[in-house]
């Protein structure tokens, strides 16, 4: 009952004329970050986080949410309409839907991941409704033993939820935990690795990196290539699907809830891995599975409501623990930081006008969503005729501006500038760049519990056996490392014996 | 715009759609070569582990009472050195790149840096207007291939739209040139 009662009081929040209007804002740029590729919600967020400055907290933070949250409605329009994925997570959309355009059904396939990205989205919204809260509470009684192993569990969980070889993602979660180190040490104020530049002094900024290896390193991968579209424009009577088509859709959006939403809580890519799962879930219930791929609903439906549904199970550890499960994610952190909001466990019961604010907020962003979404599409696919020989530069000055933005800083320009070398040579040496950024995020903190947890113990390591909920937590990390040792190790053996037969 | 009146050169033809971020590339192989891609990587995670190592024990390490800035980075040097080493190890076997054909890959993506570079280094100098219409009018001229009179007018247009966008409507402080714009 108070769970209604604090969603009431946020709806009075969220339901003043300026979070509405922020709201519409958040949820139309983040359709068309989601639209384009080549610009994502980590730049989108990036992008208004200046314009945020002006505004009081609440909006501010619900205007940001928009923008994650609706990039994911969008990134199933170039998908379906070009074969190419607006978002990483629409990739598996491309597989089905683009098939359904070929049948021309292209509108079936935007109303049903319309649909499904709403239904995933608000029942997600539900699930940090009622989680959340009841996890921030736990997380109170942890000390620093606790959250270190929390965090390690997260740690071993990169290295097992990067696309690439486990050896490798575990490679780059080491070079972004290191890349942490970099800057003024929090405990004793000794500087590292500084160089003697000022602007190191507090640390690597993350913003300049994300959009470095993400945006600067993609379009550098993009243009050694020529890109030529076909771009389908459906018209507005060909929207909706059959009722064969709806019958075929119910169950796949249903599991797809549920998979994105559990997947979601897991740091890493979540929203690929989720749509990725949902896909072979579909496929493996089919009656017939050889169909998949020549453009069935079920293909669409299931990952499009997956990878909505993701949004709201990863906003739970990000609110109630302050651990950020992904790149867009931990942006709003350092938006929310700026505003002097820390998210975490006393974030709910501190400032509980600012969380359910968001939570009504979320379900008015997703009926939003799928009111604009559709009619909209002409609008969208406008966008998409643009050729990309005209559109990269105007995001590579987009991500410059945004990094210089945070800071008024140049020397973040040339952290950009370097990220996104790396993040080019990393893609052509076949690297997972997420897991490294979202190390460079969490090891700072990793690294401060464990200090912080040997100094309560005087040294002493039994702090973490001995304290019940970090033994569990460093159990199941170390379960984790085990598991994904010997996946590598029997995923090499496979490809050695079917490379001997 | 793609039917390239304003192209100059060879008309773009179609080629592999990359898909970020598990974006295809066409891996060319070369028996004759020495290494492979995971070498590559192999080694640079090695050198970069000795290197910061090497920078890490410098730093007071502290007692276990009270540990000091170079435990973490000492022991992550490590873990990375052994990583690099494991990576190289594990290449062995593996089908040797056709670093030429990569290296023909590189011209855009080089120009493209050598530009963003001189942006940086210049917007403090010339000021965010001059500086945004040159960085992109030599995109749109060298690197894209576009007609220099349709290369300017966008450059133009979008350098001023942006300069409008963001400096007034948005209110970012971009920097002033010597003419104050």
């Amino acid at each position: 009952m108070e769970v209604f009662g604090n969603l009431i009081s946020g709806f009075q929040t969220a339901l003043s004329l300026q979070n509405i209007y922020l709201c519409l804002i958040g949820c139309l740029w983040g359709s068309m970050v989601g639209v384009l590729p080549g610009i994502g919600p980590l730049a989108g967020i990036a992008l208004l986080i200046p314009v945020t400055y002006g505004l009081e907290v609440t909006g501010a933070i619900i205007m940001l949410a928009g923008i994650y949250y609706g990039a994911m409605y969008g990134g199933s329009t170039t998908s379906i309409l070009m074969n190419i994925p607006g978002e990483s997570a629409s990739i598996v959309t491309c597989l089905d839907g683009y098939q359904m355009t070929r049948k021309g059904r292209a509108g079936a396939a935007l109303f049903i991941a319309a649909w499904g990205s709403w239904v995933g989205g608000t029942l997600s919204v539900v699930g940090i409704m009622f989680l959340a809260p009841i996890l921030a509470n736990v997380a109170m009684k942890f000390g620093p033993a606790e959250m270190f192993a929390l965090l390690l569990i997260a740690f071993f969980l990169l290295g097992s939820l990067g696309t690439g070889s486990f050896i490798k993602t575990m490679a780059m979660v080491i070079f972004g935990l290191l890349l942490g180190t970099v800057g003024m040490d929090s405990l004793t104020g000794t500087l590292r690795f500084t160089f003697g530049i000022q602007d190191l002094y507090d640390g690597i900024g993350f913003v300049p990196v994300a959009m470095g290896a993400f945006g600067l390193g993609e379009i550098l991968s993009a243009t050694e290539e020529n890109m030529v579209r076909e771009v389908y424009k459906p018209r507005l009577r060909e929207l909706f699907p059959n009722r064969m088509e709806l019958r075929a859709s119910w169950a796949p959006i249903l599991r797809g809830s549920g998979i994105g939403f559990l997947i979601g809580l897991l740091p890493g890519s979540a929203h690929i891995l989720s749509s990725f799962v949902s896909y072979i879930t579909e496929k493996r219930l089919a009656r017939r599975p050889e169909e998949f791929g020549t453009g069935r609903i079920e293909g669409v439906a299931g990952p499009e409501t997956a990878n909505n549904a993701a949004t709201g199970g990863a906003m739970i550890p990000f609110l109630a623990l302050g651990i950020p499960t992904g790149p867009a994610i931990a942006v709003m952190m350092i938006a929310l930081l700026i505003h002097g909001v820390r998210p975490g466990p006393l974030f709910i019961s501190e400032q509980p006008q600012i969380f359910w604010g968001l939570i009504a907020s979320m379900y008015i962003g997703n009926i939003i969503l799928v009111a604009l979404n559709l009619p909209l599409v002409g609008l969208f696919v406008s966008l998409l005729r643009i050729p990309f020989r005209v559109l990269f530069p105007v995001i590579l000055l987009i991500c410059l501006i945004g990094t210089y933005s945070i800071n008024l800083s140049s020397f973040e320009l040339l952290v950009l500038l370097g990220s996104g070398i790396l993040g080019y040579l990393f893609r052509k040496l076949h690297y997972d760049l997420a897991p490294f950024i979202l190390a460079l995020i969490i090891g700072p903190t990793l690294e401060e519990t464990f200090r912080q947890s040997l100094m309560r113990s005087g040294g002493s390591f039994s702090i973490f056996w001995e304290r019940p909920i970090a033994f569990t937590f460093i159990g199941v990390s170390f379960l984790l490392l085990i598991w994904n040792i010997y996946r590598s190790v029997w995923a090499g053996e496979k490809v050695a014996q079917t490379d001997g037969s | 715009m793609d039917n390239d009146n304003n192209f100059r050169g060879a008309p773009p033809a179609p080629h592999l759609q990359t898909i970020f971020p598990l974006t295809t590339f066409d891996d060319s192989y070369n028996e004759d070569a020495v290494m492979n891609k995971d070498h590559v990587g192999g080694l640079f995670f090695l050198l970069i582990g000795v290197w910061v190592f090497s920078l890490s024990i410098k730093l007071p390490i502290g007692k276990l009472a009270e540990p000091g800035p170079a435990l973490f980075p000492l022991s992550l040097s490590i873990l990375l050195s052994i990583t690099g080493i494991l990576i190289f190890v594990s290449s062995k076997g593996k089908q040797k790149n056709d670093w030429r054909m990569e290296l023909r890959k590189l011209a855009k993506p080089l120009a493209i840096i050598l530009l963003t570079l001189a942006f940086i280094i210049f917007m403090g100098r010339l000021g965010y207007l001059v500086t945004s219409f040159l960085y992109l009018f030599s995109l749109f001229f060298l690197v894209c291939r576009f007609r220099l009179f349709f290369a300017a007018s966008l450059s133009g247009i979008l350098a001023a739209g942006s300069w409008y966008l963001f400096g007034n409507i948005l209110g970012i402080p971009l920097p002033l040139g010597p003419w104050s714009l």
